[in-house]
């Protein structure tokens, strides 16, 4: 049992804390069951290539503005992709997926790609980090290269973040996050 | 980078079975500290591996552009109409849910706070029993309910109004806010119907009361926060009376620069248990505050305080500090009403205000609403409307006796919950063949139980709102909200579902809908200068910091009466002393009296029910408050069960000895049960068929005895334990409990229309 709580790194306190796997790349670990969460192309609703539309000249907080003033990142409503695909690549059989979902009035359900675990009470506050210039890629990894958005980090590994805010002189409270 | 799925050179096979072999010789030879290491290991990088499942969450994608992102919590402002205190609130919303209601900071009403009823408004919203598309019963107890849809509903209504035939065979019963009436008053006009307001009873009281006195029906505003004496005499403006939020807070404005609470009360109520002064009186308020105004009027001489003090048997050295509090007292805020009150009680207040120079700072808020609040106009897009007539619970329930009633609808209220079993309504509309009870609601309760047709109603989240919200006792202001979140299921706005039933019995209103009825109702008040809008009254609050009377704008009392003065009229009979003194012997009077947690707002709503009373701090049930010395009497103890019967019905409930209770008098809460419970132990089926003001009497004479099955009683949770009655501050020295005797019985005498109970 004491290795565990030690493991999680709730049991000592911040300054007590010097062991933090500091080294933790940002990937995935081996082993990690992300296929089983399905952010793959055959899970989400649609194929949407980051890619495309970063080469299109579209920035990040174009589609995702939460990011820069919300907890969440957020996704742009479906008018937002109509307002252009109405009229750019319209028989492209995935934007006639969009198309179909907004004239049916039918939400499209995507896959969170990033997801926090529950059973960790984890707090992340995207405005906050986009406001201290942490870059989108510094977590999210070069998305702007992905046809299909996958995870590059494993966020439920905390050692990852500790060393991102003790390197950047943020807080390591446990509070800051864990609340 | 490593291969995503590569597997751990020390990943075990589970095809490998001699590695599991070879571990299980191994553990037969390991030392002991090494296997509970070795376990500890395991289970922690167990753990770790589940832990490291990915979960999938999904996010739906909203078509339209909206204010926030999805999960993304905004704050959106509503008005809170649990009451009529009308406070104004602001709601959590997450992707077009409501998850939390806190009051609105902004607010001059409320400042932020709520109570715990207004909390629970989410509780009605989200019930999973609430009714959301509409149900037909046969109206009686065997029944059972049948689906239906609108189209049927309506189609099936519109012939019985047409049926019902002859004016004022049609009965609206609506809540007491006074738009929403005013709203109701002016469709019934449309079918040619009578209106009942469905309120407290001391609401009812207090109306009845203004009505003797003033000449007409009045609100009576006062600042609380700029009085140095607050006495509120039966009113528990810090239970539910009034807006007990705002009123919270004049009251601690008011204190914190030295003013005083002072309460004339039968019972120990919150608002007692936090007054500086608390004279407990019997047999209601009148001759105490009669000898007050004869001290006003400066015939002190007349009364001798030591006397009066033994007359009403109450403690004489705070009888003497209360006369020195009005004496002293250069702006003193008096408030009348309250539970158990009669219109004498009541009326015996307003004489108490007018001698304390209370009433010239009155004004009139249906005057304030202009034209609104005035059936007789009406708002000046609907049609003319004649002057309408206005039933109280007691005519209503005569003129269903009698037939000339045949359709009642009920709008949001429990009209048959509200009626004593003793009334007999129930019966008559299930025994009639040719009447029918709609029910519009959001639960069921009594009402619905025995309805003919129960129509969806929305929340208040749900539904466009029109309200008058008073600043504590200040002043007044109409407030208008916009839905929060969709509406649920089929239900429908209320204004909505009566034009839609008006024009299935082919009328007209005169509305489209309820958000045409909205816009009528504000510019109806729209040419009084903005003195009625709520930003007004919130601009001058951030100005000065201080609500402005608006009485200056306005007709005061004075103006009521034609000779341009008070006519102050003195209560039916003599009022003396000693007709009205307190009660002797060992007769229990019992009162109900409204918590907290309001009268009949859904006990199946968890946060009220789970809400200790301040006084008892009994949750999840009800009980009756009985003094030590009845207590001893009977044999029983906080906690243990009793019968509680009167002449016209019985109900059991668990023990409460209060210290502060007068011996010979007993209390049970309102709104202890689960309306939507048949039989779940309503007090009101105790009382009889007396009424006070055409509402019934809260007050009834009981057996109380000892539960024959004591030991399988049901488990009374009290939230602070069970001696915490001995540390309330009593007038009285408490006693001691004796042993519970089953079938003990406290003598108790009737008073029912034969003088006895039945037992």
């Amino acid at each position: 049992m004491i290795l565990l709580v030690g493991s999680l790194g709730c049991a000592k306190s911040s300054a007590e804390r010097t062991d933090v796997q500091a080294s933790d790349p940002p990937e995935l670990a081996a082993g990690a069951e992300v296929s089983s969460a399905g952010p793959g192309s055959g899970t989400q609703p649609v194929a949407y290539s980051h890619a495309v539309h970063i080469e299109a000249g579209l920035e990040c907080k174009r589609c995702h503005a939460g990011a820069f003033e919300n907890k969440r990142a957020g996704l742009p409503p479906l008018a937002t992709c109509i307002s252009c695909h109405r009229r750019t690549i319209p028989d492209h059989p995935e934007v006639k997926k969009l198309l179909a979902a907004w004239e049916a009035e039918t939400p499209l359900q995507w896959v969170k790609v990033n997801v926090l675990p529950k059973a960790s009470m984890v707090q992340f506050h995207h405005a906050a980090h986009a406001r201290a210039d942490v870059g989108c890629e510094q977590c999210h990894g070069d998305v702007a290269s992905m046809a299909i958005a996958e995870p590059v980090i494993d966020v439920a590994r905390m050692g990852w973040c500790v060393q991102c805010h003790r390197d950047n002189g943020a807080t390591d409270d446990c509070l800051a996050c864990h609340y | 980078m490593k291969p995503k799925n590569a597997k751990s050179k020390n990943q075990h096979d589970p095809s490998d079975q001699t590695g599991l072999v070879a571990g299980t010789e191994l553990l037969h030879h390991m030392p002991r500290r090494a296997f509970l290491g070795l376990t500890g290991t395991a289970a922690g990088v167990a753990l770790l591996q589940g832990c490291a499942k990915r979960e999938t969450v999904l996010i739906e994608q909203s078509l339209k552009r909206s204010s926030t992102n999805p999960g993304e919590a905004s704050w959106r402002r509503s008005i809170c109409q649990q009451c009529a205190g009308g406070c104004e609130v602001q709601v959590r919303m997450i992707d077009g849910r409501a998850k939390k209601i806190e009051g609105d900071p902004t607010s001059p009403v409320n400042s932020g706070g709520v109570c715990a009823l207004g909390h629970s408004a989410l509780q009605e919203l989200y019930h999973p029993n609430r009714i959301l598309h509409p149900q037909r019963t046969a109206g009686s107890a065997e029944s059972t309910v049948e689906a239906s849809s609108w189209e049927d509903a309506l189609a099936a209504i519109g012939p019985i109004f047409k049926s019902a035939g002859g004016t004022g065979a049609i009965a609206v019963c609506c809540g007491p806010d006074p738009v929403e009436r005013a709203m109701v008053e002016h469709l019934a006009s449309a079918l040619d119907a009578t209106v009942c307001v469905v309120e407290s009873a001391h609401a009812a009281v207090e109306r009845e009361a203004q009505r003797r006195f003033f000449g007409g029906e009045v609100e009576l505003l006062q600042s609380l926060a700029d009085a140095d004496l607050i006495l509120a005499v039966g009113a528990s403006i810090l239970d539910r009376w009034g807006n007990p939020v705002a009123q919270a807070l004049g009251v601690a404005e008011a204190r914190a620069r030295g003013a005083q609470l002072a309460v004339i009360s039968e019972r120990m109520s919150l608002t007692a248990a936090k007054a500086d002064l608390w004279l407990p009186v019997r047999g209601g308020t009148q001759p105490l505050v009669d000898a007050l105004v004869a001290l006003a009027e400066g015939s002190s001489g007349a009364v001798d305080l030591a006397v009066l003090a033994s007359q009403l048997d109450v403690p004489s050295e705070r009888l003497e500090r209360l006369a020195e509090l009005l004496a002293a007292a250069e702006h003193p805020a008096i408030l009348v009403g309250g539970e158990g009150a009669t219109v004498e009680d009541v009326m015996a207040g307003h004489r108490l205000q007018s001698a304390y120079g209370v009433l010239p700072r009155a004004v009139r808020a249906d005057r304030l609403l202009g034209n609104v609040a005035d059936p007789r106009t009406g708002p000046s897009t609907g049609p003319s409307t004649g002057p309408l007539r206005q039933l109280s619970l007691k005519e209503l329930t005569a003129r269903v006796a009698d037939g000339s009633v045949r359709v009642v609808i009920t709008i949001g209220v429990d009209l048959l919950g509200a009626v004593p079993q003793s009334w007999g309504l129930a019966d008559s509309l299930s025994s009639n063949s040719s009447s029918a009870l709609i029910a519009l609601a959001t639960a069921n309760d009594a009402t619905t139980r025995a309805a003919d047709w129960i129509l969806p109603m929305q929340t208040d989240l749900e539904r466009v709102q029109v309200s008058l919200t008073r600043y504590g006792q200040e002043a007044a202001a109409l407030v208008v909200a916009d839905p929060l979140v969709e509406a649920r299921g089929e239900s429908r706005h209320p204004v909505d579902i009566v034009l839609a039933m008006i024009a299935a019995s082919g009328q007209d209103a005169g509305w489209e809908d309820a958000s045409a009825a909205r816009e009528a109702m504000v510019a109806a008040i729209g040419d009084l200068g903005g003195k009625t809008a709520s930003g007004v009254v919130r601009s001058a609050v951030r100005g000065d910091g201080r609500v402005p009377l608006l009485g200056d704008a306005l007709p005061t009392v004075s103006a009521l009466n034609a000779d341009g003065a008070l006519a102050v009229q003195h209560a039916e009979g003599d009022g003396s002393l000693e007709s009205r003194g307190p009660s002797t012997g060992d007769r229990t009077q019992l009162t109900l009296f409204e918590g907290v947690r309001g009268e009949r707002s859904g006990w199946g709503r968890p946060w009220l029910a789970e809400l200790p009373d301040p006084i008892s701090s009994v949750m999840w049930g009800s009980w009756i408050d009985l003094d030590p010395h009845a207590a001893n009497e009977l044999g029983v103890s906080t906690g243990d069960l009793v019968t509680v019967k009167s002449a016209y019905g019985a109900t059991s409930t668990t023990v409460f000895i209060n210290p502060a209770t007068r011996p010979g008098t007993a209390s049970m809460p309102l709104g202890a049960f689960d309306p939507s419970v048949p039989g779940d132990g309503d007090p009101r089926n105790l009382l009889g068929p007396e009424d006070v003001a055409g509402a019934p009497s809260q007050r009834v004479m009981v057996v109380v005895k000892v539960a024959g099955d004591s030991k399988n009683k049901p488990s009374p949770i009290f939230g602070r334990g069970l001696h915490a009655a001995e540390q309330i501050p009593a007038g009285w020295k408490g006693h001691g409990a004796a042993t519970a005797e089953p079938g003990k019985q406290l003598i108790v005498i009737g008073n029912g229309p034969s003088g006895e109970t039945h037992d």
